[in-house]
C-alpha cells in the first residue's frame, strides 16, 4: 500500500486514479482504520471484484488504461512502469499530438515513455507563448492537458476549505510543489498561507511531528508484529522500550491536541499494539 | 474435428467480452466515496488486490 500512496501523490493530479479493493475477510471498521493509519486518501472498497482475474494471491494489481480496457494484472512491482507509461501516453493523447513539433518531440517521449509529468509542465508553459503557431497550439494544448487535474484538485481545495480544512490544506501545499513554475502553484500556495493559521489546520499541524514519532515506531516493530502475527507477550518484551514511548507520544497527543486529525491517525496506528 | 475445435475458440474468443473496467464489480465503500464510471472515463485507473492481515 505505501507504493499507492506514493503514486496516488505523484501523478494523482495528472489523470491517475487510485481504487484499493480490500480482499481478506475483516470488518468494515478495521479496515478503514487501518487504511487511515496508512494515510490512504483515495477510495477503498470491500466485496467487489475484477471478473476473470487470475486470483494469484495479493497483493494483486490491475492497470486500466483511459478507455477502461485492461492494460496489466500482475504484482505491484511489474506494474509501475505500465502505470507511468499509460499516465503519460493519455495526457500526450488528451492533447490530441500526433506528430509533435520538432521542440516538443522530447518531452512527448518522454511523457510517452512514463518519465515524470510532474517536472514537464513548467518546461512547456513557455513553448505555449510561442510565435510558431504549430507549437503554440500544440504546448498550449498539452498545457492544459497537463494543469487540467490540477486545476480540478485546487477547486475542490477551494470548495472543501470550510467543511474540511486540513484535507484543503495538504491538497493544496501537494499542488504548490506538483505544479511548480505555473499559475496553479502560485494559486496553491497562497491557499495554504491561508489555511495555515486556521484553528483546526494550526492545531493539526503542531500534532503532526507526534504522529510523525509514532510512525517511526510503527516502522521500527512492524516486521516484528508481522512475525508474532499479535501482540504476545514475547512481542510486548522485545519491543518494550518502544511501546513505552508510543504509550507516552500518544498520550501526549491526546492530552494536549484530542480532536485532530494526526491523533485520529496515531491512535489508529497505536491499536494495532493495543496502546490506547 | 481439429478444424471445427479451432472455429470454436476462435468464435469463443471473439464473442467473450475483453476485460475492462465496466465490467468490475466495485462492491462496499469502506473508505472515501463510491467511483463511478464517469468520473473514471479518460484516467488511467489502477485497482489493488490486498488485505490487512
Amino acid at each position: 500500500m505505501p507504493h499507492l500512496v506514493r503514486w496516488n501523490e505523484e501523478l494523482g493530479d495528472f489523470g491517475l486514479a487510485m481504487i484499493g479493493f480490500h480482499v481478506q475477510d475483516a470488518p468494515a471498521d478495521e479496515v478503514k482504520m487501518k487504511s487511515e493509519a496508512l494515510g490512504i486518501t483515495f477510495p477503498v472498497l470491500q466485496g467487489g471484484d475484477v471478473p476473470k482475474s487470475k486470483k494469484e494471491g495479493i497483493p494483486r494489481m490491475f492497470v486500466f488504461g483511459p478507455d477502461g480496457e485492461l492494460l496489466l494484472e500482475g504484482r505491484p512491482a511489474e506494474a509501475e512502469q505500465a502505470v507511468r507509461t499509460a499516465v503519460g501516453k493519455a495526457l500526450v493523447k488528451a492533447a490530441g499530438i500526433k506528430d509533435p513539433h520538432s521542440s516538443l518531440k522530447k518531452i512527448v517521449e518522454d511523457l510517452q515513455a512514463g518519465k515524470p509529468p510532474v517536472a514537464t509542465v513548467a518546461k512547456v508553459l513557455p513553448l505555449a507563448k510561442s510565435a510558431d503557431p504549430k507549437l503554440k497550439e500544440q504546448a498550449s494544448a498539452l498545457a492544459a492537458a497537463l494543469q487540467a487535474g490540477g486545476n480540478k484538485r485546487l477547486q475542490e481545495a477551494r470548495d472543501g476549505q470550510k467543511d474540511d480544512p486540513i484535507s484543503s490544506y495538504d491538497s493544496a501545499v501537494r499542488l504548490a510543489a506538483n505544479f511548480k513554475g505555473t499559475p496553479i502553484s502560485q494559486q496553491a500556495g497562497e491557499l495554504s498561507n491561508k489555511l495555515r493559521s486556521e484553528k483546526r489546520v494550526a492545531a493539526d499541524l503542531r500534532a503532526r511531528p507526534m504522529l510523525e514519532t509514532i510512525k517511526k515506531l510503527d516502522l521500527a516493530m512492524a516486521p516484528g508484529l508481522k512475525a508474532t502475527e499479535s501482540v504476545t507477550p514475547e512481542f510486548k518484551k522485545a519491543f518494550s522500550a518502544q511501546l513505552k514511548q508510543m504509550t507516552n507520544q500518544l498520550a501526549q497527543l491526546n492530552r494536549t491536541y484530542a480532536d485532530t486529525r494526526a491523533a485520529k491517525e496515531a491512535s489508529a496506528i497505536a491499536a494495532k499494539y493495543e496502546v490506547k | 474435428m481439429y478444424r471445427l475445435s479451432l472455429c470454436a475458440l476462435l468464435l469463443l474468443a471473439a464473442v467473450a467480452p475483453a476485460q475492462s473496467l465496466s465490467t468490475v464489480n466495485f462492491g462496499e465503500v469502506v473508505r472515501g466515496s463510491k467511483p463511478e464510471l464517469d468520473d473514471l472515463k479518460g484516467r488511467v485507473v489502477v485497482i489493488e488486490f490486498w488485505g490487512i492481515h
